[in-house]
């Protein structure tokens, strides 16, 4: 993944919801909660991302629960700068596209 | 038949490696039915009674034993997800969830779903690696062996043709999942 280029959605979600310390399955119920029950995250997706991100050094896990086998992660500095980048690639996405479509975005507001 | 008895049942039934997207809509229909996988072995799948549609089943196979660490820790993090380990089988590992839970599903994107797709590919190319060497091998034994074609024995006819067609078998299973690898990486193209 080069700097410059775009998050997955799942990535983009994960990492938003790890503003504050969660286990595998708070993660789920968060990106769809925000995503207002559009996002669902698989396990193994999901699994596999957070070990991808972990490498990355964007989360860490935090303190493990001696009890639980449930590890909990949360977001790094370096993973919220590039959260940050992210959500000015997506601003910029947002803005040609209304540039274009229209700023109202409804079914007629073609003419804008 | 006592109770405990009409609530369970054997089902013996053949899937291949290339086949488990087949394997895993059978259970699901088997669900649908109301039976839930209670146990698999190799052929043969264990069936306890359940609400019709009550059970979410998904299968994967995995990157080596699920005996292994790294993957003892997946099936926690899946099972910590809501869901329930079913049994292995090999490398394949099966999980259920009851369908009130909401969705169920192991890869939730195209990259996820290709990765998969790749590692089942690739012990599937590694077996018709096997079984090709092992067709040539014998080949070389039956032919080149023997000197001439006249002393070919004849019950060696049947052993040679039964390794072709597990060779052709094999190539065609591969030549499946080589398919739907591609179909993922073009729909990859345009988008996640």
């Amino acid at each position: 993944m080069s700097e410059t280029s775009a998050l997955t959605e799942a990535v983009f979600y994960i990492l938003l919801s790890l503003d504050q310390p969660r286990h595998g399955y708070g993660i789920m119920q968060e990106a769809a909660r925000m995503s207002g029950g559009r996002v669902h995250l698989a396990a193994g997706t999901l699994y596999g991302a957070l070990n991808t991100l972990s490498g990355k050094g964007w989360i860490e896990a935090a303190s493990v629960n001696a009890d639980s086998r449930q590890k909990k992660y949360c977001l790094t500095p370096a993973g919220r700068a590039a959260l940050r980048q992210e959500l000015t690639r997506l601003e910029e996405l947002v803005r040609n596209g209304r540039a274009v479509l229209g700023e109202t975005g409804n079914k007629e507001g073609e003419e804008e | 038949m006592s109770e405990a008895l009409k609530n369970r049942k054997t089902v013996w039934k053949t899937f291949w490696l290339w086949q488990y997207e087949e394997e895993e809509a059978w259970l699901n229909q088997m669900a649908a039915e109301g039976w839930v996988l209670e146990e698999v072995h190799f052929f043969r799948y264990g069936f306890t009674r359940c609400q019709p549609g009550e059970y979410i089943l998904r299968l994967e196979m995995m990157n080596g034993s699920p005996a292994m660490d790294e993957n003892q820790e997946y099936i926690w993090f899946v099972r910590g997800t809501g869901a329930e380990y079913v049994g292995k089988l090999k490398n394949w590992v099966y999980f259920r969830k009851k369908a009130a839970e909401g969705p169920f599903e192991l890869f939730s994107d195209l990259d996820s779903r290709l990765a998969h797709v790749e590692r089942v590919l690739c012990l599937a190319a590694v077996l018709f690696g096997a079984m090709a060497l092992n067709f040539l091998l014998y080949l070389n034994s039956v032919f080149i062996g023997r000197g001439s074609l006249e002393e070919l024995t004849f019950e060696a006819l049947p052993l040679l043709a039964l390794s072709a067609a597990m060779l052709f078998w094999i190539g065609r299973g591969c030549r499946k999942l080589w398919t739907l690898r591609k179909k993922l990486k073009e729909e990859r193209r345009l988008r996640e």
